[in-house]
């Protein structure tokens, strides 16, 4: 016996989104032509998104360019019940773009910080459940501390670049940044967390 | 790759409506969209497969990236003749070795026919580009598999001007009428 197997076709939905999700389905088939329009009509704004957080222009566009890959990939296990192409590419766009700028911080405070102070980030950075309990210790930081962990942290600031923003000499910077991640250590440990 | 935003996605479509509401669109490099393009013409143009391959071949992660990579790289491939166009041999894992020893990649020209063969053993045809018909009204499409059982018999024909390209997971065929 022969028998065809066929590929389920795509549900349908209002107008506007069942435009979108057929041309999802027809990218799960291979359509590149299909992918090319959802990135003509979506690109732009999950680039506005990466570039407003990322403030790089490169890395910007490796972010959208990795969004529509993963599409391309995932699109045959798309579900348009759980919300719109759109929100999946921003949704997307927002946490590779988070991802990056862990990474760049991470890298750039790992340049500025001690030995003991690199051990203490990434003890930080691998324990996803605090990071709540991070905000709150950051928020009980001096000001002229707290300053430093932003800009270094979350602006991903070179050393230079802190320093010019905050008018403060390099070396400055180096200890507030060591000043604040043991306080940090100090509050979480007192937090019980590990 | 997986960040720890993965884990509060549950909660973002209202956020990306907001973000939607109040991002001022600003249109990427049209460069970007050509390296995109390329990537999708390239390594990545049958990743949307990818679930399917690795179920009917038995590929590991390692060895899908492998095989798309290869797919996309021209010297690969080995001319055939007619009907196939160019084939790319591969190695299926276990579990569909234990269904039909060979597979591969098959390019078949636009407009050809595979005569009438009974198989001899085993055979899956995973549709990755074009269409593929047969005179039992099977019409497969990219995604659509035609799954031949031993001494099932068939004439295949491509119908599209572009052609076809398969996955196929393969033994033994006898030709008839020869």
């Amino acid at each position: 016996m022969i028998a065809l197997v066929t590929v389920a076709d795509a549900e349908q939905s209002e107008l506007t989104r069942a435009d979108d999700a057929e041309l999802v389905a027809r990218a799960a088939l291979g359509d590149r032509a299909a992918l090319g329009e959802i990135y003509d009509r979506h690109a732009p704004k999950a680039h506005a998104l990466a570039l407003g957080l990322l403030r790089n222009p490169r890395e910007a566009e490796d972010v959208v360019q990795d969004v529509f890959l993963e599409l391309w990939r995932d699109a045959p296990s798309y579900d348009v019940a759980r919300g719109s192409p759109l929100a999946w590419i921003l949704v997307k766009t927002r946490s590779r773009t988070l991802d990056r700028l862990r990474r760049t911080s991470l890298r750039r405070a790992g340049d500025l910080a001690s030995p003991e102070a690199q051990r203490a980030i990434r003890r930080i950075a691998e324990s996803p459940e605090r990071a709540m309990a991070v905000r709150e210790a950051v928020a009980a930081l001096p000001d002229d501390v707290r300053d430093v962990i932003f800009h270094v942290f979350f602006l991903g600031s070179t050393g230079p670049e802190a320093a010019k923003a905050l008018d403060v000499p390099e070396g400055t910077v180096r200890s507030r940044l060591a000043r604040g991640l043991s306080s940090l250590e100090r509050a979480l440990q007192r937090r019980g967390k590990p | 790759m997986k960040g720890r935003d993965d884990e509060r996605d549950a909660e973002l479509p209202d956020w990306a409506h907001a973000i939607e509401a109040m991002t001022a669109p600003v249109t990427p490099p049209s460069a970007l969209r050509a390296r995109l393009l390329a990537r999708l013409e390239g390594p990545d143009r049958y990743r949307p497969f990818g679930a399917l391959l690795r179920q009917v071949f038995d590929l590991e992660g390692v060895a899908l990236d492998e095989l798309l990579e290869r797919a996309s790289t021209p010297s690969a491939w080995t001319p055939g003749i007619t009907p196939v166009r160019r084939y790319l041999d591969f190695s299926p894992g276990p579990s569909a070795s234990a269904l039909a020893p060979r597979a591969g990649l098959v390019t078949l020209a636009a407009g050809a026919r595979i005569p009438a063969h009974r198989h001899e053993e085993p055979e899956v045809m995973l549709v990755l580009e074009g269409r593929v018909t047969d005179n039992h009204g099977h019409d497969a499409r990219p995604g659509d598999r035609i799954v031949s059982e031993v001494g099932s018999s068939h004439t295949v024909d491509i119908p599209d001007a572009g052609g076809a390209v398969v996955a196929l997971l393969h033994g033994k065929i006898h030709l008839l009428g020869i």
